[in-house]
């Protein structure tokens, strides 16, 4: 049913994009529910579930089982629910899939059971199931009719898993469910509350309360989240990522205070709920005995994994959205543009080109990878009108100035990129004297074949 | 004998900046190993001071300036930049870190050290205008303001690397922090008594990167006056422009590398101190490298 057919019958119908966390948050509730059923249930993929199901034999046998939980569901309001009763995990999962409200495969009748149903049920990569069938192997059946060491040096890793499937073998198991603790406050403050100290006031002491209880469980929170409410209505829910992990309230004060001042709120709000949307085990790092000694200085990398630098970091991180501390890194190219790349300081794997520095040092001295002067480019090249005087440049003007070319290089002519976006460009460093100034400037002058069109690109400064 | 061992500590303080004095010099100065600068009226960049290096926009003031860089790294002094305006190029200062600065002052004093500082830099208008852009697209518009209020003027940008400097000095993590206003020239009071106070409680030392606008025909006598008396409240002024003589280096078919000298004028509590750097430069070839040539097994997704 298209959309629009879908509003023709219900007007007040919502699209909503496809949103992960629902549906994990969905799964989470449903498995809550499913423990009244069975002890053991665990998730295996989104609207999947593993119920154990053993020793029903005096509780009215698997088929009243099925019966209820299906029952169970519906009034869930989950009424498309199909069950598979096996011995193995995948087995049941494929009887699942037999388009019949619940198949029960009888005991120790696995392996007969997917023996005649298709290799597509595997859970192998597409190009495997594409040998499969490329060797004439269509069903589990022939795949466990194969030895299992042509199985095995054939397909490796996945081979093993796929004929172990195949053959009835699952080691999944339904687990206990974990009984997930939501650390949140609320607090009503009976009146309307604008000023950021009022809002810190009552935030830090929900912060004391939620990092006591983090504390006591082990834990440390990686995402914050403050929701505003003005009279019951939520009018603002904003997530706060860590940088790291924190259970110190200090530091969760500090970042949530960057949060509410880089964005202030619309409006008054009259309640506040602060929740501890991610948390995380606590680490407990063996701290250096000498640390304490104020005597001794602090080497770079202390500083640099210092909380002093992560606070920074994640002031940093509230205001801009990601991490604005970046590493000049070296690229494997020869255009000036291009020969380097900005790289965020943490959170990043290094991509920058190796170089064998002591070699180039020994052999071409300091200056050798970075034989220029410093450029300073323009946010956009400056097209400029050149006067050529015998095919050399004399003369140029930009913005309104005439500038004298008084020495000029011979071109540095660069191109490639061919499969991207085709580069095909003269580079000259020109010594220009502007006509109202006694001062040199040395200049970057760029010829660019490929739009016909001369262009100051910087300066060297 | 004491005495004899604390000339010597002065003397290890002077080629490995940072580490042999604690307490004295050492701990208010930073030496960048360009001999005229740290032997002169300033001996170095003063610690909790600001320190204003600036020049025409093509002077070539960040070129000494990423010698004196590369030498605090190399001596395993941490450095921040705060780029205003993203005109550096990552090329350039690749190779910082490891102490690989370009063209060398003929007068400067290499060395090589053992610890590794860092260097980092925060280029101010380019993570506005993401930061920006990705609240526009999120569809989140501050107090109901339109798209076109969200561009980022030059003001905003100024106003966040004031920000940001400060947020640096802050953390005291850096020992030294450039600050690159570019030819935004003038500091509001209230935002350089902020950075005064953040500084006394730090122990970095602040160098105000200025570009000087081109000035109409002047004799040089009165430039170089007028450098000296531009005092805004900076503890040392350091200035530079490119001279004569200059280096000209011919290639096969041509001139392949002009080198100018840099003269630079150093002016502390009304003294001034002239001081020439030649540059010593080789002609790049960037055919040394390559590009990556694309992997053709896997066909480009077409849209």
């Amino acid at each position: 049913m298209r959309l629009s057919e879908a509003r023709a019958v219900c007007s007040e119908l919502r699209w909503r994009d496809y949103d992960d966390s629902l549906y994990i948050a969905a799964q989470k509730e449903m498995i809550s529910y499913l423990v009244e059923c069975s002890p053991r249930v665990s998730a295996i993929q989104v609207g999947m579930f593993l119920l154990d199901a053993e020793g029903l034999a005096l509780l009215g046998g698997e088929n009243l089982f099925a019966r209820n939980i299906i029952r169970f569901v519906s009034q869930k309001g989950y009424t498309e629910g199909y069950i598979g009763l096996a011995d193995s995990a995948f087995a049941a999962t494929v009887a699942a899939q037999q388009q019949r409200r619940w198949h029960i495969v009888a005991p120790g009748k696995d392996s007969s059971f997917l023996s005649s149903l298709s290799v597509d049920y595997l859970p192998i990569s597409l190009e495997s199931k594409d040998t499969l069938y490329g060797l004439g192997v269509e069903r589990m059946g022939q795949l466990t009719a194969l030895p299992y060491e042509e199985v095995t040096k054939r397909f490796e890793k996945e081979g093993v898993v796929a004929y172990e499937l195949a053959s009835g073998i699952d080691r999944r198991r339904p687990s206990l469910p974990k009984i997930e603790t939501s650390y949140q406050c609320y607090v009503d403050m009976g009146g309307p509350i604008e000023s950021l100290n009022d809002t810190l006031f009552v935030i830090k002491s929900m912060l004391e309360r939620l990092t006591c209880l983090l504390k006591q469980a082990g834990l440390c929170a990686e995402e914050l989240t403050m929701c505003f409410y003005s009279d019951d209505d939520l009018f603002e829910e904003r997530p706060v990522r860590l940088i790291r992990p924190s259970n110190q309230g200090k530091f969760l004060l500090e970042v949530l205070r960057l949060s509410i001042e880089n964005r202030q709120l619309e409006k008054e709000f009259t309640s506040l709920r602060l929740i501890i949307s991610k948390t995380s085990p606590e680490l407990f790092k063996q701290v250096s005995m000498l640390s304490g000694d104020g005597t001794k200085l602090e080497s770079p990398e202390t500083r640099f994994s210092s909380d002093s630098f992560l606070l920074l970091v994640q002031k940093l991180n509230t205001r801009y959205g990601e991490n604005p501390l970046l590493r000049p890194v070296a690229i494997d190219h020869y255009t000036p543009e291009r020969a380097g790349a900005w790289q965020p300081a943490i959170g990043s794997q290094s991509t920058s080109l190796s170089v064998a520095v002591d070699y180039v040092k020994a052999s071409a001295g300091n200056a050798a990878l970075v034989s220029g002067l410093v450029l300073k480019r323009y946010a956009q090249p400056r097209s400029i009108l050149v006067e050529v005087h015998k095919g050399q440049p004399e003369t140029f003007t930009s913005e309104g100035v005439l500038y004298k070319i008084h020495r000029i290089t011979t071109p540095e002519c660069l191109s490639g990129l061919w499969w991207e976006q085709p580069v095909r460009k003269s580079y000259y460093t020109a010594l220009v004297q502007p006509s109202s100034s006694n001062d040199y400037l040395l200049v970057m002058l760029v010829y660019d074949h490929e739009c016909k069109t001369w262009f100051v690109e910087g300066e060297y400064d | 004998m004491n005495a004899n061992v604390a000339v010597l500590k002065q003397q290890l303080e002077h080629l490995f900046p940072g580490k042999w004095l604690s307490g004295g010099d050492g701990d208010k100065i930073l030496r960048t190993g360009i001999r005229d600068i740290d032997s002169g009226i300033t001996a170095g960049f003063a610690r909790r001071q600001i320190t204003e290096w600036s020049g025409l926009s093509s002077s070539g003031k960040s070129t000494l300036l990423r010698g004196a860089i590369a030498h605090w790294c190399t001596n395993g002094l941490n450095v921040g930049y705060v780029d205003t305006f993203s005109r550096l190029v990552a090329s350039d200062w690749a190779f910082v870190k490891e102490g690989h600065y370009g063209p060398v002052p003929l007068n400067m004093m290499q060395r090589k050290g053992n610890a590794a500082g860092e260097f980092l830099v925060v280029r101010v208008s380019e993570s506005l205008a993401q930061h920006r852009s990705s609240l526009l697209n999120k569809g989140v518009n501050r107090s109901g303001a339109s798209a076109q209020s969200e561009a980022v003027s030059r003001k905003d940008v100024k106003q966040e690397a004031f920000w940001v400097v400060e947020q640096l000095i802050r953390s005291t993590i850096f020992d030294a922090i450039v600050f690159d206003m570019g030819e935004s020239l003038y500091f509001n009071d209230r935002l350089f008594a902020r950075l005064k106070r953040a500084l006394e409680r730090s122990r970095t030392a602040l160098i105000v990167l200025k570009d000087r606008q081109l000035r109409e025909h002047y004799s040089t006598k009165k430039v170089d006056s007028d450098i000296a008396n531009s005092g805004w409240g900076c503890h040392t002024n350091m200035c530079f422009k490119w001279s004569a003589p200059i280096h000209y280096e011919s290639g096969m078919s041509g001139l392949a590398l002009i080198s100018p000298a840099i003269k630079g004028v150093v002016s502390r509590d009304g003294m001034t101190q002239n001081m020439e750097a030649k540059l010593n430069m080789h002609v790049q070839n960037r055919l040394f490298t390559h590009p990556q040539i694309p992997d053709r097994r896997t066909p480009k997704a077409r849209a």
